[in-house]
């Protein structure tokens, strides 16, 4: 304990009372509740040494098992303490064996209760063993119980509260009480915690007439082992307890509706943040409440008698709205601040904002950012190039676990693990796959400028350039190629890079902590970035080590080795189509301009020459996109290759503009570097400016929606869409006699659609009557394309000989539908799904209609997991009708390696959480 | 020396970035070469006392369709078979009443062809139907003089609906008239331009037909007293091959300017062998020159038109009270088709025969029908000769030599004339 400065608010009867009570001087019982682990011979102590000389009687209250001095009562329960208090008494102290009261403590209390007639007071208590922290000097609740102390975590006593004034309750860890009122309130609740039962008997006190003050002037410095012992969700169902004894029914009926919403956003939004306790507590508190119902109902009936007012009287104290949703926000505000302002500035005050170097890059970032998707706030994502909508969860996911591929005809090959990352994305966001796209897509663009201010910053990088640098992330040398071809994934995944790479950077200041967590950190980070592209899983690998190469002491090559585990998710689809990775003429052949490696290599030369930490970074990321820009001009590897490196490029090319405007000066190098830089963000910005995140504009969905909206019977089939240029095909495509092509389903193209699987029998057949169509041989390519149920013959790009072949065929309806692309209806294509009388519809990820006796054909490529009852019908399948509905069963063994990146994933997180929940 | 190395690492990468060509972008499987499809769309004609007959020659012995169509829709259909003679005849009152319109056969392979004989009282004609729609077809040796009605049939047998433009020069100069502009032909249609309703007077007109949309057929319909010619709207080509039977009617060979002035040479393959540049001249855009044939001649002959840009060539066959035309042919061959010769009854004929090569060539005429004759003739190079056709009636003729050849087959009947111009034998 520290010595304190007194002031005027030194309570007057102990000064005048150091050398005895007159007789008119209240009379006090102490009432001293054990509390476990607290020494109680130095709580007793403590009440000796009170300048208060009237003290009756002094008894301990709690465990028989604990050994009282001589003279000192002893009783079970404080309700039979109170009760067998003589009538000569008038006030007893209750006092919790961890509280330590200074001498005039009780004094103060007793001499501000008579002056202001207060009926119960609480002491202002201070954390025992600091230097005069504040712990509560009564407090104000919400209307739902829930205190608020109005106190800042830490906040010292300065006499700034030193005000006597009434609260909504006090601390039972010391409060003088009326004895009479004690006794016809029966004492505080036995069943309630500490806090939980100073609010009840305030309450209860406050409604039975009485005054309910703080007196700051008697100090008790509080070990808070009660607080220790009690468990968090027993306050909080105290509190409820609390709130069910004192409401009357009619403020019940719109209270507790209320606290159960309040209850349900502040759990959601702490599993939100893989805090799992909150929910816990929530649903514990209540649990508890309706196993003690019948108790909380009689001491309901038993205080009745004795209310005298109502819950207004109560509501005067009580804050607006919910301390917890108050929280809530603050917490949001905080964790959103940080993300931008980890080094505290607008923590530290407006007037040093500018003061912090990230700042207003970050602010320039994020105001660039929202320009740069602003068309995506007003119509969505487009549905072009390699972006396309997310299917229902539901669908997606079954194809994620082995389920069929939907692409061109169709295929039992995986699908890209990006299926399982969008379904679960469309999940958690309660199964709106639409919003879920939009949400996701703006996140990642977020998660992009925060992923690189916070690597930068790991780095040591600290300037305006680390946020900024983001955009060029997102829009640099490769990322403009490839989100401009259309690759949603390539937004993806160039947002996910930073941070899979800076998990495999350990602080500086916190080099030994939590190794458990960092490994499922860089587990989860990894096994997201490989869903979105797989082999960009061994960039914080290389990163890794070309910064351990140079010397920086922050990379962890044994992190960045186990980053490589979560290649696990996409191990299905890599190996149900390794062309993906190998076979160079799959890939699109995106071009980067030669002015980014003159730009590159003007913003990192200099820096190799300045300060070493910078310029080591700054040669990471040059080493890292002047190889990948390099390798994307060599022909090895396929489009996932071609993609990778792509990304690569932009994020070592953001890592050297980071470093580059890391620190603006006019000293020539870092002047020269600064300029190379801006060059190089200017030109990032500038592909951005459509407005959608660097995605070219269009919707193909919408243009070919027609294939919706004149859909027969068996729903919408298939459109086949044909092009001499690469670019109109979205997507995967194939390669025919000089023209590009590819199937689309014409109920609109899903993400999943993307990627064309190897080619199987109904392929090659499909690419016969493709060649025989194009050669202007077949007058009727409608009756050839029917098999494949083609609706839809769709030319698309400049005109061609294929424009004059078709425009001399006998059964392709040309139909002016669309302004641009050149559209043939096929009236006599196949459904879907159908048999000799009856037609079926899709259903998620299989068929569905009438049940009956005929065999129906599926026009998907042949194989025996669809059921019931396949058997091949030359390329296709056909199925028994008698069931009504056909699904496809995947192969248990392809569920494996899902599963184990699902558990992997799982482990991953409840490891974080565990860290989390253990703070 | 760190930062040295570290430079020189930098600028290795990024001269190799800079040195390395970028990839090509990918490429698509070489294109196949457009094939023509086995098809043919014939004028027919029903009503008004004529009849239309369609015969169909091939190679094979295969299955065909018989289509025919007006209005948008098809209101006719036989499947026929070409059986082991290669040939069949379709009467078309058997299929359809559809007054004029036309008859998309499907045919059993690229090497056939089909020609539509329409007859009537005091009136015949032959075509040897179109094989395929170009961008831009040319018309000429029509007429809209007082006493002939000139008519452009444009066929649309495809699913999707044509529009076309008449871009027509005359004696009277670059017609102007809006029912000349796009001309819409609805899928599965055919759509009759009445010339001499439209430009009266005119007595002489090219007329080039420009698809703007879709595909079309066209064939000129030029009517003179009772009679009647059938003819071919052709893709202009700078150089045409014309057998010109012999007789003594008016026999002249039109040549029909594209959009361009040309330079025109003749060669003329007469009873002294080929003279060369016998007639030279220079056509204006759009306009004709006329090769008067049966004024050098009145026995069978041929010409050959060589011209510095695309024209149409075609030969018209005038008297008094009968008309009849033919396009020629820019394509000599060893094998020819002559769907339909023969097919008259009581009609005479012959067929004309070009030998355009250097070389003599040995022709097999063979006559198609149950008992098929062969008459092996000697066609001298540069010379023409003629065949009469056999008085038995045929299905058609095939034409095999050793060297490439243009024919075609005339006929007459009462007071009518008709004239079509055999079809080389493609390959497949």
């Amino acid at each position: 304990m520290f010595p304190r400065m007194t002031d005027g608010s030194t309570p007057l009867i102990a000064e005048e009372t150091t050398n005895g009570a007159p007789p008119s001087t209240p009379k006090i019982k102490v009432v001293v509740t054990l509390v476990e682990g607290a020494d109680l011979e130095a709580a007793l102590a403590t009440v000796e040494r009170q300048v208060y000389d009237s003290v009756e009687e002094v008894m301990v209250v709690g465990d028989p098992a604990v050994e009282v001095p001589d003279g000192v009562g002893r009783s079970l329960t404080l309700e039979e303490a109170i009760a067998s208090t003589s009538d000569q008494v008038d006030y007893l102290w209750i006092l919790h064996s961890d509280a330590r009261p200074r001498p005039d403590a009780l004094a103060a209390l007793v001499s501000e209760l008579e002056r202001n007639e207060a009926s119960l007071g609480g002491s202002k208590l201070l954390v025992a063993g600091t230097r005069d922290e504040l712990e509560s000097v009564g407090s104000a609740t919400d209307v739902f119980g829930e205190p608020f102390s109005g106190l800042d975590e830490g906040e010292i006593d300065l006499q700034q509260y030193d005000v006597v004034r009434e609260v909504a309750f006090v601390s039972s860890v010391s409060m003088l009480v009326r004895r009479d009122l004690a006794q016809g309130l029966q004492g505080l609740d036995v069943l309630l915690e500490p806090v939980a039962a100073g609010l009840d008997f305030s309450q209860r006190v406050r409604l039975a007439g009485g005054r309910v003050i703080t007196v700051p002037s008697s100090e008790v410095y509080h070990q808070g082992r009660c607080r220790q012992a009690g468990r968090g969700w027993r306050e909080q169902a105290g509190r409820l307890r609390a709130m069910l004894k004192a409401y009357r029914l009619i403020t019940l009926a719109w209270v507790i509706p209320f606290l159960l919403f309040v209850g349900l956003v502040y759990s959601l939004f702490n599993l939100v943040l893989l805090r799992w306790r909150p929910a816990a507590r929530h649903a514990a508190s209540w649990a508890w409440n309706i196993a003690h119902l019948p108790s909380t109902i009689s001491a309901r009936r038993r205080f009745n008698p004795v209310r005298a007012f109502g819950d207004e009287e109560l509501f005067r104290f009580q804050a607006r709205g919910s301390v917890r949703l108050r929280d809530l926000g603050a917490e949001v505000t905080d964790r959103l601040l940080f993300m931008f302002d980890d080094d505290k500035a607008l923590a530290r005050g407006t007037r040093r904002i500018w003061s912090s170097p990230g700042i207003w890059g970050a602010l320039i970032a994020a105001a660039l950012l929202m320009v740069a998707a602003r068309s995506i706030f007003f119509t969505g994502v487009p549905n072009i190039g390699s972006s396309f909508a997310f299917e229902p969860p539901s669908v997606a996911l079954s194809r994620f676990f082995g389920g069929w591929n939907d692409s061109g005809l169709g295929s039992p090959d995986p699908v890209h693990p990006s299926a399982g990352l969008t379904g679960l994305i469309s999940f958690l966001w309660f199964g709106a796959e639409g919003a879920a796209r939009v949400v996701m897509t703006i996140g990642l663009a977020i998660l992009a400028v925060l992923g690189m201010g916070r690597l930068a910053g790991r780095l040591g990088l600290k300037g305006p350039g680390r946020y900024l640098s983001g955009l060029v992330l997102l829009a640099g040398p490769g990322t403009a190629a490839a989100i401009g071809a259309g690759s949603w994934l390539a937004l993806g995944a160039a947002s996910l890079v930073p941070w899979a790479v800076r998990s495999v950077f350990v602080h500086p200041s916190d080099p030994a902590r939590g190794k458990l967590a960092r490994f499922a950190w860089v587990i989860v980070w990894s096994l997201l970035l490989a869903a979105m592209s797989p082999v960009l899983v061994v960039v914080p690998l290389v990163s890794g080590l070309l910064a351990r190469l140079l010397g920086d002491a922050r990379s962890r090559v044994w992190l960045a080795m186990a980053g490589l585990g979560g290649v696990v998710v996409a191990i299905p689809f890599v190996l149900g189509d390794p062309g993906w990775v190998l076979e160079t003429d799959r890939r699109l052949g995106l071009e980067v301009a030669e002015l980014w490696p003159v730009l590159i290599t003007g913003a990192v030369l200099p820096l190799l020459f300045v300060a070493e930490g910078i310029g080591r970074s700054a040669l990471v990321g040059a080493m890292l996109s002047l190889s990948s820009l390099l390798l994307v001009r060599v022909p090895v590897g396929g489009p996932g290759i071609e993609e990778a490196l792509l990304v690569t490029a932009s994020f070592g090319t953001a890592i050297v503009v980071a470093a580059a405007l890391d620190h603006l000066s006019f000293e020539p190098r870092r002047a020269l570097a600064a300029v190379a830089a801006v060059a190089v963000l200017v030109l990032s910005v500038g592909s951005l400016a459509g407005g959608r995140l660097g995605l070219p504009p269009g919707d193909l969905n919408e243009r070919f929606g027609f294939a919706t909206t004149l859909a027969g019977e068996g729903g919408p089939g298939r459109i086949l869409l044909l092009s001499v240029d690469r670019a109109p095909i979205p997507g995967e495509a194939r390669s025919g006699p000089g023209l590009w092509y590819r199937l689309i389903d014409g109920s609109g193209m899903t993400q999943d659609e993307v990627w064309l699987p190897d080619p199987r029998p109904g392929d090659d057949k499909l690419g016969e009557a493709i060649e025989q169509m194009a050669s202007g041989s077949n007058l009727r390519p409608g009756e050839t394309l029917a098999e494949f149920s083609v609706d839809w013959v769709v030319i698309d790009g400049p005109e061609s000989y294929l424009d004059e072949v078709l425009a001399v065929q006998l059964d392709l309806v040309p139909t002016p539908l669309d302004p641009e692309a050149r559209v043939y209806e096929n009236p006599g294509a196949l459904p879907m799904a159908a048999g000799a009388g009856s037609i079926w519809a899709r259903d998620g990820a299989g068929f569905a209609g009438d049940r009956t006796s005929d065999r129906i054909r599926l026009s998907v490529s042949a194989d025996p997991g669809w059921s019931p009852d396949p058997t091949a019908a030359d390329w296709a399948v056909s199925v028994s009708g008698e069931e009504g509905d056909a699904r496809y069963q995947p192969d248990p063994v392809l569920l494996v390696i899902p599963i184990a990146a699902v558990g992997l994933l799982g482990l991953a997180l409840g490891a974080i959480v565990g860290r989390r929940a253990r703070r | 020396m760190k930062e040295l190395a570290r430079t020189l690492l930098v600028v290795a990468l990024a001269a190799g970035g800079l040195a390395v060509p970028a990839l090509d972008p990918p490429q698509t499987a070489p294109a196949a070469a457009v094939d023509t499809p086995a098809m043919a769309v014939c004028a027919i004609e029903e009503g008004s006392g004529r009849s239309t007959t369609v015969s169909v020659a091939s190679t094979v012995d295969g299955p065909g369709t018989l289509t025919a169509f007006a209005a948008g829709s098809a209101v006719g259909h036989v499947d026929f078979e070409t059986g082991e003679f290669g040939a069949s005849s379709i009467a078309i009152a058997d299929v359809a009443a559809v007054g004029v319109g036309g008859a998309l056969l499907e045919l059993p392979v690229s090497s056939s062809a089909a020609a539509s004989v329409v007859a009537g009282a005091g009136s015949l004609s032959i075509d040897t139907c179109p094989t395929e729609s170009g961008r831009d077809l040319i018309l000429g040796g029509g007429s809209t003089l007082s006493d002939q009605r000139f008519e452009v049939q444009l066929m649309n047998p495809y699913a999707g609906e044509a529009i076309v433009t008449f871009v027509v020069q005359s004696d009277a100069g670059l017609e102007s008239n809006s029912l000349l502009d796009s001309v819409i032909i609805p899928a599965r249609a055919t759509v009759l331009v009445d010339l001499a309703e439209i430009l009266p007077g005119r007595e002489w007109m090219t007329v080039a037909i420009e698809v703007d949309t879709g595909g079309v057929l066209a064939v000129g319909r030029l009517g003179v007293g009772t009679d009647s010619a059938v003819w071919d709207a052709v893709a202009p080509a700078q150089e045409w091959f014309v057998p010109v039977p012999h007789g003594l009617e008016s026999r002249q060979v039109v040549i029909a300017a594209g959009d361009s002035d040309v330079e025109y040479q003749v060669d003329f393959y007469g009873p002294d062998g080929v003279v060369e540049a016998s007639e030279t001249g220079e056509i204006t855009a759009r306009g004709q020159a006329v090769v008067d044939v049966g004024a050098v001649t009145p026995i069978a002959s041929a010409i050959r038109v060589v011209t510095t840009g695309p024209v149409g060539a075609f030969l018209r066959i005038t008297n008094a009270t009968a008309v009849a035309l033919t396009s020629g042919s820019t394509m000599p061959a060893s094998g020819l088709l002559l769907p339909g010769a023969g097919s008259i009854p009581g009609g005479s004929g012959w067929i004309t025969l070009l030998n355009p090569g250097l070389e003599d060539v040995s022709v097999e005429v063979t006559t198609v029908r149950s008992a098929s004759e062969t008459l092996v003739v000697a066609v001298p190079a540069g010379e023409v000769v003629e065949v009469v056709v056999a008085r038995d009636r045929a299905l058609g003729y095939t034409i095999n030599g050793n060297g490439p050849l243009v024919a075609s087959w005339s006929t007459a009947i009462g007071g009518s004339i008709a004239v079509g111009l055999a079809a080389p034998i493609a390959d497949g």
